[in-house]
């Protein structure tokens, strides 16, 4: 028994940690990687070759859907919205972001970082959908933010924000915010502080001092954050669902529709395209964090020597 | 040098720091000539680094001025001043290789790129790294990233080089090699070099001129000789070299000696040559370094002759130090050259010592109750 306990902690010991050891503890995670998410790709990647017709599905081994999906122009304006929704909040998350992330970071007091830091993730700590529907509350043309306009005196009627995109881009901003913030952060923390009084030491004021090494230094977080927030604004549901009111038709929208019409064929077809360009994007924003970051370093070297 | 006009390089005149009321620097006035390499010599937090960042613009000063080759730069921040820092990190730029390290501070002036490679080219090859210029940061050694830094510094043709302890990273050897570099390289460039450091050793062996600083004060100011020789207070004779320090009461002055008690014992000590004589009845320290305390046969000539035995004997090679016991609480140390053949006394031993008049020096009581320096 207790050479037993011995042999099991044994294996635990990291001059001792045998192969079968590591994928003792890599199992749970590997065994809902695999089951859940993996066997829920494959049973979807199934469905994608079957056919729908006349309301129900036909077990077929067949492109047919792959062909209607990607020759309707309908679906690819489908995709430019959901491509453009997601990029577009990718971008005013960022350039919000990066001013919050700069100042929490270079933040000396602790309890003002502290209380920023929550302020900034509060959002999170509520439902996607309670957010979306303080959001209808507040975009609607008899809303908080009308009023406000209206009383203002920039528009007599107020502006359309509910059920178009710029509703939907406003609120994905809001709920996505936190996940551009935290990767920022994170790189704008560990920056040290010497290299830029080294900048200012070798002339550099502050403004060049930002963009040839605190930005090119936080690349790899904009990264993260970028393909975060992307990833997200290209799977979000709820918030088109409920802001736009069916009348922003995106991707996940299309899929949860299709799914309820029993199409499953169709809605796997756009699940593995989403899935896919997911994976496109990150790989890209990727290489273009390197570019970002080293533009100015190996290549410049190179051509110098 | 550029503008190089007039002796003094850099300069500062009473000037004070002060962080959340406790005051960093206090009243610091140095002057460093063109083409010395100075050391600012002191223990951690006695304000050696705050000095330094005040001189490269990165902290400006609370009162006082400081003048870089004659103009007056207080306020003025550091991308708007002819100095150039060498960081304790060394702070070179990860995400550049070493020729846009380098190229950095020409680059940020505009200089025509031709003019940038030839400087570059130039610079690699003073600091003896000529092939390094496409390597990443992070695939040098410790010794490669000091010289692409000096490299990074120098280009800028500064009216003044600043370190701050860059050596201090470094194992022994290489910090013995930097040394020598750095003094080679400062000849080689011609410039005014101003370093930061807590090791005596370190200073005595590169600088021309040192300032020793405790507690936000520089306490003296002078030749690697002078600071030795001739230190003005107990704290300076014991941070550099090894001294004995003996508290004493000043019976009276004799043809040029000061007669001591310490202990039980009468002791002479040579006048000193500067600052204000002790008068009769206060107190002081005598100082004797270790290797002017003589022992055996060496010490029956001494005008002030001691007797102690040997507690400890520590074999150091060429020399062999021992602490002799005096009674009285008084312990000394001497260390004397040693040669195969010569006498050795162990523990227990009984040894003659002595010094000679000339030999000890008669310092002040520690004028300073603070003891915010001695951290």
């Amino acid at each position: 028994m207790m050479r037993a306990a011995g042999r099991l902690t044994g294996l635990f010991t990291s001059g001792n940690r045998s192969w079968a050891a590591q994928l003792l503890l890599l199992l749970p995670a590997l065994a809902l990687m695999g089951v859940v998410y993996l066997g829920g790709l494959l049973i979807f990647g199934r469905y994608s070759f079957d056919l729908y017709e006349n309301g129900r599905m036909v077990r077929d081994w067949n492109l047919d859907t792959y062909r209607a999906f990607l020759g309707d122009p309908y679906y690819w304006k489908l995709i430019g919205t959901t491509f453009r929704v997601a990029a577009l909040v990718t971008f005013w998350s960022l350039l919000l972001a990066y001013p919050l992330a700069y100042v929490i970071a270079g933040l000396k007091s602790p309890g003002i970082k502290q209380t920023l830091l929550l302020l900034t993730f509060l959002p999170l700590l509520v439902s996607a959908v309670v957010r979306s529907y303080g959001w209808q509350l507040l975009l609607s043309r008899q809303g908080f933010i009308n009023w406000l306009f209206i009383r203002l005196g920039l528009t007599d009627s107020g502006f359309e924000m509910m059920y178009n995109e710029t509703g939907v881009v406003v609120a994905l901003v809001h709920i996505f915010l936190p996940f551009m913030v935290f990767p920022l952060l994170n790189v704008l923390t560990q920056t040290d502080g010497t290299l830029k009084a080294a900048a200012h030491d070798l002339g550099a004021g502050k403004w060049r001092t930002f963009f040839t090494i605190t930005l090119p230094l936080s690349a790899r977080g904009i990264a993260s954050g970028v393909q975060i927030v992307f990833t997200l604004c290209l799977t979000a549901f709820t918030t088109p669902q409920l802001i736009g009111g069916g009348r922003v038709m995106t991707l996940p929208v299309l899929i949860y529709q299709r799914t309820l019409d029993t199409n499953w064929p169709m809605a796997a077809v756009a699940s593995l395209f989403l899935f896919a360009s997911s994976i496109l994007v990150s790989l890209f924003v990727n290489k273009g964090a390197d570019w970002l970051m080293f533009r100015r370093t190996r290549t410049g070297g190179q051509k110098h020597a | 040098m550029s503008g190089g006009q007039g002796p003094i390089a850099i300069e500062t005149r009473d000037v004070i720091k002060r962080y959340a009321g406790n005051t960093a620097v206090n009243r610091v006035s140095l002057q460093v000539k063109r083409g010395e390499f100075v050391s600012l010599l002191g223990p951690s937090g006695c304000g050696k680094t705050t000095l330094l960042r005040m001189l490269g613009g990165l902290e400006q000063p609370d009162e006082g001025t400081v003048l870089l080759s004659g103009q007056d730069v207080s306020g003025i921040p550091a991308y708007g001043r002819n100095s150039n820092m060498i960081f304790q990190q060394l702070a070179l730029f990860p995400h550049m290789d070493v020729f846009n390290n380098i190229a950095y501070g020409l680059k940020v002036k505009k200089t025509p790129k031709a003019e940038i490679r030839k400087r570059v080219h130039d610079m690699l090859e003073l600091v003896q790294l000529g092939d390094y210029s496409k390597r990443a940061v992070s695939q040098l050694s410790g010794g490669q990233a000091q010289r692409v830094a000096i490299a990074r510094a120098l280009i800028n043709k500064p009216e003044v080089l600043l370190l701050d302890e860059p050596l201090s990273a470094l194992d022994m050897q290489l910090r013995l090699d930097m040394q020598r570099e750095l003094k080679r390289i400062q000849r080689d460039f011609g410039g005014t070099f101003i370093f930061v450091t807590h090791d005596q050793n370190e200073a005595m062996n590169m600088s021309d001129r040192i300032g020793v600083m405790r507690g936000g004060r520089l306490l003296q100011y002078g030749t690697p000789d002078e600071i030795y020789e001739q230190p003005v207070d107990s704290f300076v004779a014991k941070f550099i070299g090894d001294t004995n320090l003996m508290k004493v009461k000043v019976l009276g002055t004799e043809q040029g000696n000061v007669w001591v008690q310490a202990g039980g014992v009468k002791l002479a000590v040579r006048e000193p040559a500067t600052g204000p004589v002790l008068p009769d009845g206060s107190t002081g320290f005598l100082s004797v370094r270790y290797e002017y305390l003589r022992t055996g046969e060496a010490a029956k000539d001494c005008v002030n002759r001691l007797e102690g035995r040997v507690t400890d004997s520590v074999y150091g090679g060429a020399s062999i130090r021992y602490t002799l016991d005096l009674g009285g609480h008084i312990q000394l140390q001497a260390s004397s050259l040693f040669q195969r053949g010569d006498a050795r006394y162990v523990p227990g031993d009984t040894l003659a010592a002595g010094f000679n008049p000339e030999d000890g020096l008669l310092l002040p009581d520690d004028p300073s109750p603070d003891r915010e320096g001695a951290l």
